[in-house]
């Protein structure tokens, strides 16, 4: 792993995204909603703030990670870089950072936008953060699956309609679908924000959701590690 | 005595049963520029990406004998940033290589894109977008450049400079691997040339060489009338027919082939 060249790729790719609009709106969607629901949302602010950076996980490391490396391979960028003696985990990672870096900007801004105590600023931060690390390599899937942007969108509604079930679930009010969807890393990263708003945050009241988090990671994982070796980043 | 850059032996590749490389054996020497001729479909960009490690082969032997961080290619599936501008796109390159950014003007300056290097790279047209492909190959200065048909979207005055830009090259070292099917500019550019048809390497060598071999044993007599007439090339046959005429010589030449006619003796082919 060579950091310069990573530095170099995370620098271009910046400013690539933010000429971008069609991808970017991944990025300002969450933002959008988190203005939305601070102004004409019901219920407790803390709720309709998970709401948001549930939003916010479920579209910017697995929808963007998967349009951007998409878009490189769609327009052979992704080829010319890696003839020109960069590998394919140095465009990943510094794809991944871009990504984590807008999902940790978005988190603080609308950590911001539902003026939330400063208290539990940091723990906010570190469980939305560690979260989405853990469903970046669904992103990552996509994009390597994908051979240009439309798919890639195609391809990452199934996990975003997985990542967001724990909002639809909750209207239902079922009990079966609500046991289902406390598998789900989303869902565990909820219970744990509202264990950390209640001040109730224990190991017994989020061990069980820390471990669905760590599963998540090491599936989402899994599956990125099974295509990357079957077809390499462009195959 | 020169190192191949470039061995090649018995190089085959199959797309099922088709054979689209066959038997295919060269070397390039460090420092010359190598044209691989044939017309499309004959295999030139599928070698190029066996060398650059693009495709594996099924059979034989392809040393590349430079780090792959000394290699620049310009290939028909190359592609840059379109909505950043030609200098962000080719600062970009640089830094990938850790290459100086004082380089990049001179080489802007090289492919005559310097005056835009603040267009967005959609905004350019085929030729100038083609001209920045060729600058982000070189940027780094490579010992071994691959230049599939790097000037066919081009107008004569930027091929002139671009060839002008590979002469350049040469001179400092670069060794360039080039594939076209524009006869007129190996025969200009090139050191050696392999003529490649339907997958086999048909011919190999200088162009002065193959035009020799493959030239006819007459040469061309204009007068200072313009009439013309051709005779054998043997010394006495020229000595008697310019012992019958009066008229003063205007200049006298062997009928030498050039590389599309010798590729069409060869093939049957024409190369399109």
């Amino acid at each position: 792993m060579r950091f310069y060249k990573i530095k170099a790729l995370f620098k271009l790719g910046i400013e690539d995204l933010s000429k971008n609009m069609n991808v970017f709106i991944y990025v300002l969607m969450p933002l959008g909603f988190a203005f939305l629901y601070s102004n004409i949302g019901e219920g407790s602010k803390e709720s309709l703030f998970s709401l948001c950076v549930l939003l916010n996980i479920a579209m910017v490391p697995v929808a963007l990670m998967g349009t951007i490396i998409a878009e490189e391979k769609e327009k052979n960028t992704l080829r010319t870089l890696m003839l020109n003696d960069v590998k394919g985990f140095e465009i990943l990672f510094a794809k991944a950072f871009i990504c984590m870096l807008f999902v940790f900007v978005n988190d603080i801004l609308i950590y911001f936008v539902f003026q939330l105590p400063m208290a539990s600023f940091l723990l906010y931060q570190g469980v939305t953060l560690l979260v989405g690390i853990a469903v970046i390599f669904f992103g990552a899937f996509v994009g390597l699956m994908a051979k240009n942007q439309m798919s890639a969108g195609l391809l990452s509604l199934p996990f975003m309609f997985l990542l967001m079930a724990p909002m639809f679930i909750m209207l239902f009010k079922n009990d079966i679908a609500s046991k289902i969807s406390s598998f789900l890393p989303t869902d565990a990263m909820m219970t744990i924000l509202a264990k950390i708003s209640q001040n109730e945050m224990t190991l017994s009241s989020v061990g069980m959701p820390f471990v669905v988090v760590i599963a998540w990671f090491i599936l989402s994982f899994l599956l990125f590690n099974v295509a990357y070796k079957k077809m390499g980043v462009d195959n | 005595m020169k190192t191949d850059i470039i061995e090649t032996k018995n190089l085959e590749i199959s797309l099922g049963s088709k054979k689209i490389l066959d038997d295919i054996t060269f070397c390039v020497k460090e420092n010359e520029i190598f044209g691989f001729l044939g017309p499309s479909g004959a295999g030139k960009t599928t070698t190029i990406k066996i060398l650059t490690k693009q495709l594996q082969q099924s059979h034989g032997i392809c040393n590349v004998n430079v780090a792959i961080k000394d290699i620049g290619i310009l290939s028909d599936n190359s592609g840059v940033y379109e909505r950043l501008t030609v200098y962000r796109n080719i600062c970009f390159f640089a830094e990938l290589s850790k290459t100086d950014l004082k380089e990049v003007e001179k080489v802007l300056k090289q492919v005559k894109l310097w005056e835009d290097k603040d267009k967005k790279v959609k905004d350019l047209s085929k030729g100038m977008k083609q001209r920045l492909l060729l600058a982000c190959a070189v940027i780094h200065s490579p010992k071994l450049l691959f230049l599939d048909e790097p000037t066919a979207a081009l107008d004569p005055a930027t091929t002139e400079e671009i060839h002008k830009m590979l002469f350049e090259l040469r001179k400092n070292g670069t060794t360039i691997f080039l594939t076209t099917h524009n006869m007129e500019e190996a025969d200009e550019i090139c050191d050696r040339v392999a003529f490649l048809n339907k997958g086999k390497i048909v011919e190999i060598g200088k162009p002065s060489e193959l035009k020799f071999k493959y030239g006819k044993d007459t040469v061309k007599i204009t007068f200072e009338d313009h009439t013309e007439i051709i005779v054998n090339k043997e010394s006495e046959s020229i000595i008697n027919c310019l012992k019958d005429s009066s008229k003063k010589i205007l200049s006298i030449h062997s009928l030498e082939p050039n590389l599309a006619e010798i590729f069409l003796e060869l093939t049957g082919r024409e190369l399109k």
